[in-house]
């Protein structure tokens, strides 16, 4: 996605990226699953990643067999006026410092743990327990964390026609999720 | 038979080895450079206590394999003879507590039957919080017995007087009205953190060496408690560097934890009683896999941490506790396990123990609605370490008298 | 005027309302000492506005803690019944860090800690967040009011109750437990009472009990015989027992010691002859505490130098003073529990006791953390001043160089003036690193709140 005033924009999608994050952490928790941490990536050219990744767990550090979540690093990219928002470190990283826009068969290897629909129903059943956890957790002001979690609950109505595959991909197996976006409701192209 | 005493003989060469090595690499430097910071190094007794939380089953840990009521008890779960770490003809540790077998070959362990209290109570939180209180749940019991004892002999200094290790909730044990123990995770929270700009170590502590405040006393104590402090987080980062023997401990949760225990110590902390614990010995089903992997975890790092304490230099400083809330039942259940019980072990390891057995193997036929009965009670075992090694009145700690346990060797 | 030495202090002197002189004039630093000890660390414009409006209009302001906005009322609720909802002590003590962080009326915050250790009553054991915060709002709905009432309150607050191990009081088995602490802890002090009078006591409160959470009176097994007790004869019930103990002539002396420890000073001689004419008041004021508290923040004695720089940062002060001054906000669970390292969780005190406060804060372990803590805040990505970065936050106020950041922070957070050799180690900051990429103020904050100045209120 292009952004129309990169400096301001970035800064807040980096904020929203990282309630997301918070957010995932959240029905994670619920259903008992690792959480995400946040990472901060500067690449070369002035590019800038804002990673998540699952943690894993101290005596699995180091270990081979670690559950396929540590595939999934949600990654939010900025270069110049260029936004990339991809579900592993490495792609977002190949499409943030790529010269020309990434074709869209990059669209089909995005991964994504989540159910578009399961997710924006969690996020609206819970909307005040997350306006409060984004208040403590951020300080912000309980207006503030309103805008910020509307914000966010519309953002996914992006990915309302999200398909949830799993299959072989490079010797493991891979849950991947195909992001339709909805290109009609505003300029928001994903990469 | 042969084979086992083997094991033991080499797991016991292999202890003393390592022991001798990190003697040499310890006394070299960081003990010089103590002596410099601090007019003394700490030299009191130092109490570790290892809780094996969830009851640990004492018939398992060690094992009357040749009385026939155990046989007959746990069809399914019995170690047989040929198996156990023989201690004489009639017991023997469970086949993997030859970390506690090695203490012992060391006389470095003691082994204290029959423990418990009247009318036991079977809940894991009530009797946890009899062992950590002393008192039944009727009573007022806003503290712990290390709690008070620590209150009852309070001295001056700089460094907490206990050290809770772990991110569970702080033991009740370690409670006084008074005194607050810290309860840590890592060595980490004794390191300052960096300043990208000036050596914060080196200016704290020259800026808080300046005594300006005459005036103000208050600032007095704060400026020289911030230097002290500077100068334990400098030992510690000393102690850390070195690094003394590492491969001994077992990469287990406990042996990282008796590891940071041992780095604690030698960096020359005032502190007297460190508190770490170990949860999961609630076997009610599989027992046996489970069981095995926690004692392993239990005796292999306590053995460790009692070779490490040795090169140190601090074997007779320190001494250490193992404890559960109770024991289980005499006969099995029917999923492989075995329910909460009553009386059970305490073993006590370090270079003052009188090694051995004290007091009789509970009997196994005279019971308590199947439960083991206690010849013991778990305060005089209390009362041993308060008078013999923490050297305090236990009477008023442990609000009566009981009679002392012939474990330690203290002259 | 020194405390502890030769000198001793005029009791009607100290309690009599202070009033600037040319010796002390109310400037930043005075007006700095109230803001801080009444409250929390002002900002750079609450100082300068104090400064401006006087001595005595300042105090009004500090406490006067009424009207407080519906919207920020809200706000508060939000965040509470989340808590409630989740049912997480940690959301809790969060919640609770957020408010001490927002809060238009810091004294009613401060007053809640108070009586939080004062009343002290513990989560772990308690085991309930909405019995803590049904708790919690009760402190603070009675920390400035009327400490009759507060006191007999406490005494059927379900989450009291369940933590002192008395939710069942049989008139066969009367519990003493409550009735000791009341007396010890709660409004007396040891030597107030006899043994006789804990067991009389213990007999007027059969029949309290807490069923389903709730306080209620169990008349059956409620003991209606005659009862003696501190000197009193009549068949009382929990009520009148709870009267006659805070009329005690004791009971003002002992608050009004426990009052002038948190405000005034650590390690303050505090005597009989000296708290007796502030007792006497807050007797006459039939133990109002707005007043009392009101009477010690503007005493001569508080702005003596038997006071300033003359308390121990508790880790909330610390953590609190910190970001308010200089508008931070941040991760409120990190703050959390970051003071709870330090020896202070919020709903968690360590003993009926409550925290001892004073030197007991310090040792190695807390030094350290404490500077650990300051650079973990610092680092965080979360950790935001006035909503921006700490640099275009002090570049918005004119702060550009370190110098100007000592004078910047000096005023509003310590209570000791720097001296010369802070100053130079400092510059060492200047020299390294004031580019736009380093962190040179972040470094700096660090090292200044990591020095033993700073420990001190």
């Amino acid at each position: 996605m292009k952004m129309e005033n990169p400096d301001e924009v970035s800064r807040e999608f980096k904020r929203i990226f990282q309630s997301l994050v918070g957010f995932i952490n959240i029905i994670g928790a619920q259903e008992g699953n690792r959480q995400l941490e946040l990472d901060l990536d500067k690449l070369d050219g002035g590019a800038q990643l804002v990673i998540s990744r699952f943690v894993p767990e101290r005596e699995d550090e180091g270990s081979t067999d670690a559950p396929i979540v540590f595939n999934f690093s949600p990654t939010l990219g900025f270069s110049g006026d260029r936004l990339v928002l991809a579900s592993t470190t490495d792609l977002a990283k190949r499409l943030t410092v790529s010269e020309e826009p990434a074709s869209s068969e990059t669209q089909a290897n995005t991964q994504l743990l989540l159910s578009a629909d399961v997710l924006q129903k969690v996020v609206v059943d819970n909307r005040s327990q997350l306006v409060a956890q984004n208040m403590l957790e951020e300080g912000n002001s309980l207006e503030e964390a309103q805008a910020t979690i509307d914000f966010i609950t519309n953002m996914i109505g992006y990915f309302k026609s999200a398909k949830v595959t799993f299959g072989p991909s490079a010797g493991k197996l891979k849950l991947a999720v195909d992001v339709e976006v909805n290109t009609d409701q505003t300029d928001l192209v994903s990469e | 038979m042969t084979k086992k005493i083997s094991r033991r003989r080499v797991l016991h060469s292999s202890a003393a080895s390592v022991a001798a090595l990190s003697l040499d690499q310890v006394v070299a430097c960081p003990r010089t450079l103590c002596l410099g910071a601090r007019n003394s190094k700490s030299d009191g007794k130092i109490l570790v206590v290892v809780e094996m939380a969830g009851g640990n089953d004492g018939l398992n840990t060690v094992v009357p394999f040749n009385d026939d009521a155990y046989r007959k008890a746990r069809p399914n779960l019995r170690i047989e003879k040929s198996s156990c770490l023989a201690i004489n003809d009639d017991r023997g540790f469970h086949p993997a507590l030859t970390g506690f077998a090695s203490l012992l070959e060391q006389g470095k362990l003691s082994i204290l039957h029959g423990i418990g209290y009247p009318d036991p109570n079977r809940s894991h939180f009530e009797s946890m919080d009899i062992w950590h209180t002393c008192h039944r749940k009727d009573e007022p019991r806003p503290d712990g017995w290390i709690g008070r004892a620590l209150q009852a002999s309070r001295r001056e200094s700089n460094d907490p007087p206990a050290i809770h290790l772990g991110s569970e909730q702080q033991p009740f044990a370690l409670m006084s009205r008074e005194l607050r123990v810290p309860s840590i995770q890592s060595l980490q929270q004794f390191q300052l953190r960096k300043n990208g700009s000036v050596d914060l170590s080196e200016t704290i502590r020259e800026l808080s060496a300046e005594t300006t405040s005459d005036e103000n006393e208050l600032l007095g104590f704060i400026q020289s408690s911030t230097s002290s402090a500077i100068m334990t987080s400098e030992r510690m980062e000393q102690t850390r560097k070195q690094k003394p023997s590492q491969s001994t401990y077992p990469k287990s949760n406990l042996g990282q934890k008796l590891q940071t225990v041992s780095q604690l110590i030698a960096s020359d902390l005032e502190t007297r009683v460190y508190y770490v614990r170990i949860d999961g010995f609630d076997t009610h089903a599989n027992q046996p896999d489970a069981h095995t992997a926690l004692l392993r975890e239990v005796g292999d790092a306590v053995n460790a941490f009692v070779a490490d304490i040795s090169g140190q230099g601090n074997g007779d400083r320190v001494l250490v506790m193992c404890f559960s809330e109770f024991g289980r039942r005499v006969a099995e259940n029917a999923s492989d396990g075995t329910d909460h019980g009553t009386a059970a072990p305490v073993f006590f390891a370090g270079g003052r123990v009188r090694a051995g057995e004290v007091g009789d193997y509970p009997s196994l036929t005279d019971l308590e609605e199947g439960d083991l009965k206690h010849h013991t009670d778990f305060r005089s075992v209390y009362a041993t370490v308060l008078q013999q090694w923490l050297e305090c009145s236990s009477d008023s700690i442990l609000d009566g008298s009981f009679p002392m346990l012939p474990f330690l060797d203290v002259g | 005027m020194a405390v502890g030495t030769a000198f001793t202090i005029d009791p009607d002197w100290a309690w009599e309302r202070f009033t600037p002189t040319d010796d002390q004039p109310w400037g930043h630093s005075l007006a700095s000492h109230l803001l801080r000890r009444g409250g929390f660390a002002p900002t750079a414009q609450q100082l300068e506005q104090a400064v401006k409006s006087g001595f005595e209009s300042t105090l009004d302001g500090l406490t006067d803690v009424e009207n407080t906005s519906q919207d920020y009322l809200d706000e508060i609720r939000t965040l509470t019944r989340a808590a409630l909802a989740s049912g997480s002590n940690k959301q809790l003590a969060a919640g609770w860090v957020y408010r001490m962080l927002t809060t238009p009326h810091p004294l009613l915050e401060k007053m809640t800690l108070f009586w939080h250790g004062h009343f002290a009553t513990s989560a772990t054991k308690v085991d309930d967040a909405e019995l803590m915060l049904q708790q919690n709002e009760l402190l603070r709905q009675h920390a400035l009011g009327d400490f009759h009432v507060l006191l007999l309150e406490i005494s059927r607050d379900p989450a009291m109750l369940i933590y002192l191990d008395s939710v069942t009081n049989r008139k066969s088995h009367p519990n003493e437990n409550y009735a000791r602490e009341i007396m010890e802890l709660f409004s007396l002090g040891e030597g107030n009472y006899s043994e006789t009078d804990i067991r009389e006591l213990a007999r007027c409160f059969t029949g309290w009990e807490i069923k389903r959470k709730r306080f209620r009176f169990n008349r059956f097994q409620h003991d209606t015989g005659k009862k003696t007790v501190l000197g009193k004869s009549g068949s009382f019930g929990g009520e009148d027992a709870v009267r006659i103990v805070s009329e005690q002539s004791s009971a003002p002396m002992f608050l009004c010691e426990k009052l002038v420890r948190f405000f005034v000073a650590d390690d303050l001689k505090c005597t009989p002859e000296l708290l007796q004419p502030l007792a006497d008041r807050m007797q006459a004021d039939d133990l109002q505490i707005a007043p009392t508290v009101k009477r010690i923040l503007g005493s001569n004695l508080f702005f003596s130098e038997s006071a300033r720089a003359r308390k121990v940062r508790s880790p909330v002060e610390f953590a609190i003073d910190l970001l308010r001054s200089l508008e931070g906000t941040t991760d409120t669970y990190m703050v959390a529990e970051a003071i709870s390292d330090l020896g202070q969780g919020l709903y968690h005190p360590p003993s009926v006791k409550g925290w001892d406060g004073g030197r007991a804060w310090i040792n190695s372990s807390t030094l350290l953390g404490r500077s650990n803590f300051v650079r973990r805040l610092v680092d965080h990505p979360k950790t935001r001043f006035g909503k921006q970065s700490l640099r275009e936050y002090l570049d918005d106020r004119g702060v550009a160089t370190i110098d100007d950041l000592l004078a910047f922070v000096q005023p509003i957070l310590f209570a000791v003036p720097l001296n010369d050799s802070v100053r130079n180690q400092i510059e060492s900051i200047r020299l390294n690193s004031l580019d736009r990429s380093a962190n040179g103020f972040e470094d700096a904050i660090h090292l200044l709140c990591s020095l033993p100045e700073f420990q001190l209120s």
